[in-house]
């Protein structure tokens, strides 16, 4: 839960052994390295998508001022960094998690009262 | 890796950026690191690098197989506006220096361009924009009579190697507010079997 994919676009018009990187910002806070699954080293031009897991460094809340970096680098040099706003929503993790342990609590009150179902 | 002299390890020394007088270039410095093995004060430097060049610039340009190349600049004031009749224009000074540092020692010498605009496009004959070198120049204005102060200097670096650019096309979640997975992701492991 709180995975994202990011889809991204690459040209490199010398062919192949490109990076990226991605990094994120949140209100006047310093350049983070985003967390991903596996990072995109060594791929070529072309669309590629990578997974953020969002909850290794935020929280399950809602923040809607998280700007996403990306810059590509091949052996030599570093191309220009593209930036994208975006929303990242983990509310709704803690609420799914209120909702189980609230239901953990009606099941064992009730296991207890004798109101279970027969087994 | 250097020499250890036996009972005492290496010190190394960072001569501070020294300008060439001659040269005389605000922003342009010339770094040498020096290696002392007798760990004594004052002593001779056995071994001394390469001197490397840098310049203060925040925002070093990048230029990328660039053939022509185009200065501009922002005029200086003059507080008396005076002599009058014996015009103004401005120098414009640029030095070339190769990436490789095989051949950084072979560097051209300063050239010295006068103009009357605030916009220089650098003629073939007076440089020619070669790969995988960085370039530095300043200006200065003169009223004629006097010149004022060179500016600091300005750079920008000329790569053969045009590096890769990305764009992020989109950022979605894969996971619904219910916790399942979205209906149209299928990546990788967490494929919907």
């Amino acid at each position: 839960m709180g995975d994202y994919k990011i889809t991204f676009t690459l040209d490199d018009s010398n062919g192949g052994d490109a990076s990226v990187e991605f990094y994120t910002r949140r209100r006047r806070n310093r350049l983070t390295p985003v967390s991903l699954i596996s990072a995109p080293v060594h791929i070529d031009s072309g669309t590629h998508e990578v997974i953020w897991r969002t909850m290794r460094q935020m929280s399950n809340q809602l923040y809607s001022d998280i700007v996403l970096y990306a810059r590509a680098t091949d052996l030599v040099n570093y191309g220009p960094q593209d930036s994208f706003p975006t929303t990242i929503d983990n509310g709704w993790i803690e609420s799914k998690r209120r909702r189980h342990r609230i239901g953990q609590i009606h099941r064992g009150r009730a296991r207890r009262l004798g109101h279970t179902k027969a087994q | 890796m250097p020499p250890v002299a036996s009972g005492s390890a290496p010190k190394v020394f960072f001569n501070s950026p020294r300008y060439r007088a001659q040269q005389h270039f605000d922003g342009l410095c010339i770094c040498e690191v020096a290696v002392s093995v007798s760990s004594q004060i004052g002593a001779d430097f056995e071994y001394i690098s390469a001197p490397f060049y840098f310049v203060f610039d925040h925002d070093l340009e990048k230029l990328f197989n660039a053939r022509k190349l185009t200065l501009t600049w922002n005029a200086a004031t003059d507080p008396d506006h005076l002599p009058l009749g014996l015009g103004r224009y401005f120098h414009v000074q640029w030095r070339g220096i190769r990436s490789s540092p095989i051949l950084r020692m072979r560097i051209p010498a300063f050239r010295i361009s006068p103009m009357r605009s605030s916009c220089f496009d650098v003629p073939d004959n007076q440089l020619v924009l070669e790969d995988d070198h960085a370039y530095f120049y300043r200006v200065r204005m003169s009223d004629g009579m006097d010149y004022g102060a060179w500016s600091l200097a300005n750079a920008f670096h000329n790569y053969s190697n045009v590096p890769p650019v990305v764009r992020v096309v989109s950022i979605e979640p894969l996971f619904t507010k219910d916790g399942r997975l979205q209906d149209h992701l299928h990546i990788g492991r967490f494929q919907r079997g």
